[in-house]
Order: structure tokens, then C-alpha cells, then sequence
């Protein structure tokens, strides 16, 4: 366990990049979206959500899979193997995952209280998404980071050990895989169905249940194609 | 113990043979001269033996086992290379102290003290610093980690004489109070061959020789004198190279001289010296090349 906190470190010593960066273009994002809406006169109820906290999920992801490019062969070469330092990985995603889902509940609270920072600005309590259970709250902010990041680190194992031609071969066969489907459900009329059960699923199963579900299998797919891989 | 141990080691990428069928041994406290074209498969086995690379078939057994993803033997063993990756966020001080984690050895001192001897800028962002520096850094973690099993891979890129000087006082300085297996991976033969007490040298994956550097010294011999009782002398022994210069020929011979042939070349004109490290390296790679 001690050699996994270790090599977690890789990850975090330079954490401006880490932290700085994601942090920093969701700042920016928002305060661009408070000079905006607070230049709108009259905004229309309801209409003061906006997509600006996507930002940081994904400049997140960017970072887990940058850090699986770059950060990789460095351990390999400093003598870690592959099975600690992918550990080290999910450690780090999960950790991270909550902490930041803490940290927007915190900011939705903020957001609250302060009446959308005085302007009904609804940037962190996004519709359907906020929940009126904290705890929940919290997950509900951190399994889409886990969704996104294990998607995006097993892409970049893939990259890792089966190079670009090996990672748009994948990309190929995910379109396919899914384009396929599409037709099939759109051949035998299936569309009514999925939207029917799509909109039967619990709130929790779809914000949180299944994206966690998919992360799971996206890490375990990870640490299974890591094993081979030489940086 | 061996520190390493390779039986009939062989590496193929699909159509390339980069190694092939290796036997040899590293033990513990010796400073090896890994030496060899580019191509021979230097590098090729220096990733097998640290875990970076799948073996093909053969044995191969890195502190009794198996390196493959085998923690604590990889632990033991710290790879320098001119290749090696930084991430581009991190800066001087972030790979020291990750280094210092990573190795249980760490010296943190002489790591200082190396950054100081190598002006190392320790807030520079690695990918910022010039190819010289990238060295020093390698060189100065290659050092500091103290690993029971250290490899040098081309570390010296970029560096000028006088820091390349200063790595070599410092390995042996340090190595003479913290004995361990090294293994030096170089083009610059002659420059480490008073370091180097072992020589495997490789040639298209296959290892060639397999000597203490002394021995290889005096294996190796050229002899000068008048053509008419330079063959003569040469007599059965293998020739590596053959010069003429007017009446005057030169030749390479492998094999030890005893004293009575030493007296009867004297008395016959002929001049034998023991050829460099190096020179006696390109012989022997080159006899084998022309062999084929």
C-alpha cells in the first residue's frame, strides 16, 4: 500500500496542472456566465441554467488521460510496474473524484444561498441534476468524473500499447459497434421502447448507477490492457 | 546469487530477431561495459532485464526472479536512459523528489550535491531543459539511487567533457563506498574503459564476448615489423586486421603472448602492444561481420 501512495504521488506533484488547470477554465466559464447572464436585463425564469460546469468534467478527463501518456512510461522507467502504477491511478481518480464532488456541493450551497450570486444563475445547481439530498448531491457531482475519466484513461491505455493506428482502430470499431445498433433499433421500431425505459429508471440509476457501472467495467478493461503494455 | 541470470535469452518483434539465444550472468558488485553496435540488441536487453519488455523465450531471472512485473526485484534496480520521458509538467525538483520515493536507496545529499556539480536549474521544467541537462538529471538519479543494480544506457547525451568526466569520478568515488552492479552502455569505449570490469560486448543480438576487461586487454595484441616474419610470427593465430605500409606490416592478433614469445618477437624486430579497449572491441566485431 505504501509503494501505491507513492507512486500516487506521480500524479500530484505537479499539481498545478492537476488542479490549476480544470479549476481554473470552470472559473473562468463561470465568471463569464455571470457577466453574461448579469448583462441580460430581464432573464426568462428557468432559463438562467447553464452547460459551463461541463468544462471542468471534461478538461478533468483530459488530464487523467494525458497523465496515462505521459506519467506511464515515466514509472516504467523509474522501475514501477504496471499493476501499481494503474492502482495508483484509480486511487487518484477516486479520491479526486469525491473531494471534487465535496467540493461543487460546497459551491452549490454557496450557489444557493447567495441566490445564484445574485442573479438566479444556475451554474452548479443544474436541473435534473441537483438532488435535495446531500450525500447524494455529492455522488451525484462524482460518478460522472469517474465516468469520464475511466473512459478516458482506458482510451489511453489503449493508445499506450497499441499506438494510433491501435486507437482508431477502437475508435473505428466503437462507431461501428454502436452505429450497428442504432440501425437495428431503428429497424425493428425499438426507439418507443428504450425512451420508455429510459424515462422509468429511477433519477439515481441514471445519474449514478449506471455511469458508475460503466466506469467500472472502463477501469477493470484498463487494467486489464495495461498489464502487456511497454511505454 | 547472480544478480541476473539469462539462459538461451531471445527477443523477437514479428520479424526481427533483436536477441538472440543470450546466456550470460551479472553478479553483485562488479561495473559492466554492456557494448555493441547500434542495433546489437544493447538496449533490447537492458528492457528485458527491468521489466519493460516481454521475454520471447529463454530463461531470465533478475534477483532469483522473474522481472516481469516483479516489484520487489524492479525496486533493486534503477534504468537511466537516454530516451527516458518526463512529463511535461514536471520540473527538476518534482522528478528528485518522486525519485526519492521511488528508491529505497535514495541518497538525498549526494543528489543535491549533484544537482549542484551539474548546475541544474532545480525549478526548470524538465522538457525545458537543454539535452545536456536532461542527462545530468538521468545521471544524477542513476547515482543518488544507489540501486544494488544501476544501468547506464547512453547516459552521457548532450553532456560536454568536463560533466562526463565528473560522472565518471563520481560513480567511482561513490561506487567504491557503496559497492553495486553497474552496467555501462556506451559508444565512448575508450572513455569508461578504465571503469569497466567485465565487458559483454553484442553483436545483431548475439553476445560475442564475454570477458573480464583485463583478460580482453591482453587477448588482443598488435604486432609491427618487417613483412617477411610478421606472417610467420602471426603463425596459427587469428588475424583481426591486416595493415601494410611500404615493408612495414601491422596486424591485430587474438590470443595471450607468454613470455618467450614476447622475447622471440623482440628478437625478431616485431613491436607488440596490446591494443584499446575499443580498438580491441572493432576488431572482434568487425572479424565476426566479415565472417558472414
Amino acid at each position: 500500500m505504501k509503494r501505491i501512495l507513492d507512486v500516487a504521488r506521480l500524479h500530484n506533484v505537479a499539481w498545478v496542472a492537476q488542479l490549476g488547470w480544470p479549476w481554473g477554465i470552470m472559473a473562468t466559464s463561470l465568471v463569464i456566465n455571470i457577466l453574461l447572464f448579469a448583462s441580460i436585463d430581464e432573464a426568462a425564469p428557468g432559463k438562467t441554467s447553464t452547460g459551463g460546469l461541463s468544462s471542468l468534467y471534461i478538461t478533468t478527463a483530459i488530464v487523467a488521460a494525458i497523465s496515462i501518456s505521459q506519467v506511464f512510461p515515466f514509472a516504467l522507467g523509474m522501475g514501477v510496474t504496471r499493476r501499481t502504477f494503474y492502482l495508483a491511478t484509480v486511487l487518484v481518480n477516486v479520491v479526486q473524484a469525491v473531494v471534487y464532488g465535496v467540493l461543487l456541493y460546497l459551491l452549490n450551497l454557496i450557489e444557493g444561498g447567495t441566490g445564484g450570486f445574485g442573479i438566479g444563475l444556475h451554474f452548479f445547481r443544474v436541473p435534473y441534476v441537483d438532488v435535495s439530498n446531500g450525500l447524494l448531491q455529492v455522488a451525484v457531482y462524482a460518478v460522472p468524473f469517474l465516468f469520464l475519466n475511466f473512459l478516458a484513461i482506458f482510451a489511453a491505455v489503449w493508445y499506450v500499447r497499441y499506438g494510433t493506428n491501435g486507437f482508431f482502430a477502437l475508435a473505428t470499431a466503437t462507431i461501428l459497434v454502436l452505429g450497428l445498433l442504432a440501425v437495428l433499433v431503428t429497424w425493428q421500431g425499438w426507439w418507443g421502447d428504450v425512451w420508455h425505459w429510459l424515462s422509468t429508471q429511477h433519477q439515481i440509476s441514471l445519474l449514478v448507477g449506471w455511469p458508475a457501472l460503466v466506469a467500472a467495467v472502463a477501469a477493470l478493461g484498463g487494467m486489464a490492457a495495461i498489464r502487456r503494455a511497454n511505454a | 546469487m547472480s544478480v541476473v541470470a539469462a539462459v538461451g535469452l531471445t527477443k523477437r518483434y514479428r520479424d526481427v530477431t533483436a536477441l538472440e539465444d543470450v546466456t550470460f550472468t551479472l553478479e553483485e558488485n562488479a561495473i559492466y561495459g554492456l557494448l555493441g553496435r547500434n542495433g546489437a540488441g544493447k538496449t533490447t536487453l537492458m528492457q528485458l532485464i527491468t521489466g519493460q519488455n516481454s521475454v520471447t523465450s529463454g530463461d531470465l531471472t533478475l534477483f532469483g526472479g522473474r522481472p516481469y512485473e516483479n516489484e520487489q526485484a524492479l525496486m533493486k534496480v534503477v534504468f537511466i536512459k537516454e530516451s527516458q520521458k518526463y512529463p511535461s509538467a514536471y520540473r527538476v525538483k518534482h522528478v528528485l523528489t518522486l525519485a526519492g520515493r521511488l528508491f529505497p536507496n535514495w541518497d538525498e545529499e549526494f543528489a543535491q550535491s549533484l544537482v549542484d556539480d551539474f548546475n541544474l536549474p532545480r525549478k526548470r521544467e524538465v522538457r525545458k531543459l537543454s539535452r545536456g541537462m536532461t542527462s545530468a538529471l538521468g545521471v544524477t538519479i542513476g547515482l543518488a539511487a544507489r540501486a544494488p543494480l544501476t544501468f547506464f544506457d547512453e547516459p552521457y547525451l548532450g553532456l560536454d567533457a568536463v560533466a562526463r568526466q565528473l560522472f565518471y569520478d563520481r560513480l567511482l568515488s561513490d561506487y567504491a563506498e557503496h559497492p553495486r552492479t553497474v552496467v555501462l552502455s556506451t559508444h565512448l569505449i575508450d572513455e569508461v574503459a578504465d571503469l569497466i570490469e567485465h565487458v559483454l560486448l553484442l553483436d545483431r543480438g548475439k553476445l560475442l564476448l564475454d570477458a573480464p576487461s583485463e583478460e580482453l586487454r591482453g587477448e588482443v595484441m598488435d604486432a609491427t615489423g618487417p613483412a617477411g616474419v610478421i606472417d610467420e610470427f602471426a603463425g596459427s593465430r587469428t588475424v583481426l586486421h591486416r595493415e601494410q605500409l611500404g615493408g612495414t606490416v601491422r596486424v591485430t592478433l587474438r590470443g595471450s603472448f607468454d613470455n618467450a614469445e614476447r622475447l622471440r618477437a623482440k628478437k625478431l624486430g616485431i613491436d607488440l602492444e596490446p591494443v584499446s579497449l575499443q580498438q580491441a572491441v572493432v576488431r572482434l566485431t568487425m572479424e565476426r561481420n566479415t565472417d558472414r
